[in-house]
């Protein structure tokens, strides 16, 4: 169970000094202090838990942020900063003391430099939306979380988020050129700049996976990207997990870098193929999407590869998608693939671990077993090319014990990630889930 | 944490929170265990940002 400081006493008995000053500081409208208006705010994407705050503020500028910053460091009111809600791991969980800093106002993409390949966003402009504003061009931002149509990337450098195209792209913190930075004390700090590596220290590193925990990101530098000429995405499918971890690992060890190489189990490919009609392979125990991109010769030649390799681990089935359309169904499936579990089971925990690929199969075969000694359904889907584990813990959070139970059972899979090697979180960050 | 990091690893990760955010007031109650989820308080503590 997550534990959560005591609330300061100090602060809830002078709630209503703390509104009246927050409103002096920002326009009508953005001060939320009202219970039934402050409700969609008590939880994010880790919604097993909930806790209403003192009050959420949405600015529409930096200076704003800086002023509320100010006013809550010289009244010892805590902050939590939040982007769309989506965190995984309770990163935007408020606390009953706390000022929530709502950043979706934020929505502008300010300048788009193809010259140069950045963009200048406000940290309220969606994952997607950046993508969204520079793809007439040819162009895209690389790295993609599942939640990208919603998440922020303000959220993305608070948990250095990652997504299935990272394993050749990179993750936030490959992406991002520069960070306006507002401190706690409400001074606006510029790091990095336009361009990849600046003089001095690695500020950025810093920044951008700090959990809001520094400073909260009002405006970022993105890298932007000339879209690839194309891709093609292909099915593997295979008789159990644990030859299909042998393969990914092949594939990874051969020094081939797919765009994605995802992995989805028996569980996880009948939720996900009941509502995306993907064609997937109904009668394996485990699938790989691995998706390819460049010219139509570099295609056929990396898949010709993977192909050779995938038939050293007896698959059942090898499908190269056709058409757009068949990829675009494949990555509907994946990219759905949380919501698709949440028709199955009334919860889940999703886990993040990472692990080294080569020990991929030993991993999967220990998840199993703990699956049959918890009593509890277990669904794997995850970027299994950089080795970033998302076990599903199915439960019922209704049900004191269950919930307990898949507690207890993720924490089992986070120690085991650190002992073969690997960590306890990959892109959706510590938040109050992993402190422990 | 307490898995992944050693007692001195956490302790050196909980200055630099506390050298941009003394009074632990920005997202605190996370990524840190609970115990550990306070300013950082060694004899030498890092100094105040000014």
């Amino acid at each position: 169970m997550i534990a959560l400081p005591l609330p300061k006493a100090d602060v809830l008995i002078r709630r209503d000094a703390v509104h009246a000053g927050l409103r002096v500081l920002l326009p009508e409208g953005c001060v939320i202090t009202d219970p039934t208006r402050l409700k969609p705010y008590e939880t994010d994407g880790l919604s097993a838990y909930r806790q209403m705050p003192l009050a959420v503020v949405l600015p529409e500028t930096t200076e704003q942020v800086a002023a509320v910053l100010r006013f809550c460091h010289e009244n010892g009111v805590r902050v939590v900063p939040r982007g769309a809600g989506t965190s995984l791991s309770g990163g935007a969980l408020p606390l009953a003391d706390a000022v929530v800093i709502g950043m979706m106002r934020m929505n502008q993409v300010i300048e788009v430099n193809y010259r140069d390949r950045y963009a200048v966003v406000r940290a309220g402009v969606t994952n997607l939306g950046i993508t969204g504003a520079v793809e007439a061009e040819g162009f895209f931002y690389a790295p993609d979380p599942s939640s990208q149509l919603a998440c922020m990337i303000g959220g993305n450098i608070g948990m250095n988020s990652g997504g299935a195209h990272c394993l050749k792209y990179g993750v936030t913190a490959n992406n991002v050129l520069g960070v306006r930075l507002v401190t706690i004390e409400g001074e606006i700090l510029e790091l990095g700049g336009t361009h990849l590596d600046t003089a001095g220290y690695d500020w950025l590193g810093i920044v951008i996976g700090s959990e809001g925990q520094l400073g909260i990101a009002t405006e970022i530098t993105v890298r932007i990207l000339r879209a690839p000429e194309g891709t093609r995405a292909m099915l593997a499918a295979f008789e159990g997990n644990e030859v299909a971890g042998a393969c990914v690992a092949a594939i990874i060890g051969s020094g081939i870098i797919p765009v994605a190489l995802e992995f989805m189990d028996r569980p996880a490919i009948h939720a996900c193929e009941a509502f995306a009609h993907a064609g997937y392979p109904l009668d394996a125990e485990a699938m790989l999407i691995i998706e390819v991109e460049g010219s139509v010769a570099e295609q056929d030649w990396l898949l010709g590869q993977i192909k050779e390799i995938c038939a050293g681990f007896n698959p059942i089935s090898l499908k190269v998608s056709q058409s757009a359309e068949e990829s675009a169904a494949i990555w509907k499936g994946r990219k759905g693939a949380f919501g698709a579990i949440g028709r199955i089971s009334p919860d889940y925990l999703c886990m993040d671990g990472v692990i080294p690929t080569s020990t991929l199969p030993m991993v999967l075969r220990r998840i199993g077993e703990m699956s049959v000694q918890y009593g509890l359904q277990v669904a794997n889907i995850f970027h299994a090319g950089d080795g970033n584990l998302h076990p599903l813990i199915m439960f019922d959070a209704n049900d004191p014990a269950s919930m307990h139970k898949a507690e207890a059972f993720g924490a089992e899979i986070l120690c085991l990630c650190v002992e073969v090697g690997g960590c306890l979180t990959g892109e959706h960050g510590v938040g109050v889930e992993n402190a422990i | 944490m307490r898995v992944q990091f050693t007692e001195i690893e956490l302790e050196q990760q909980r200055r630099v929170k506390s050298a941009f955010d003394p009074e632990w007031l920005l997202n605190t109650a996370k990524v840190f265990p609970l115990q550990a989820n306070t300013p950082s308080a060694g004899p030498d503590d890092l100094p105040r940002a000014a």
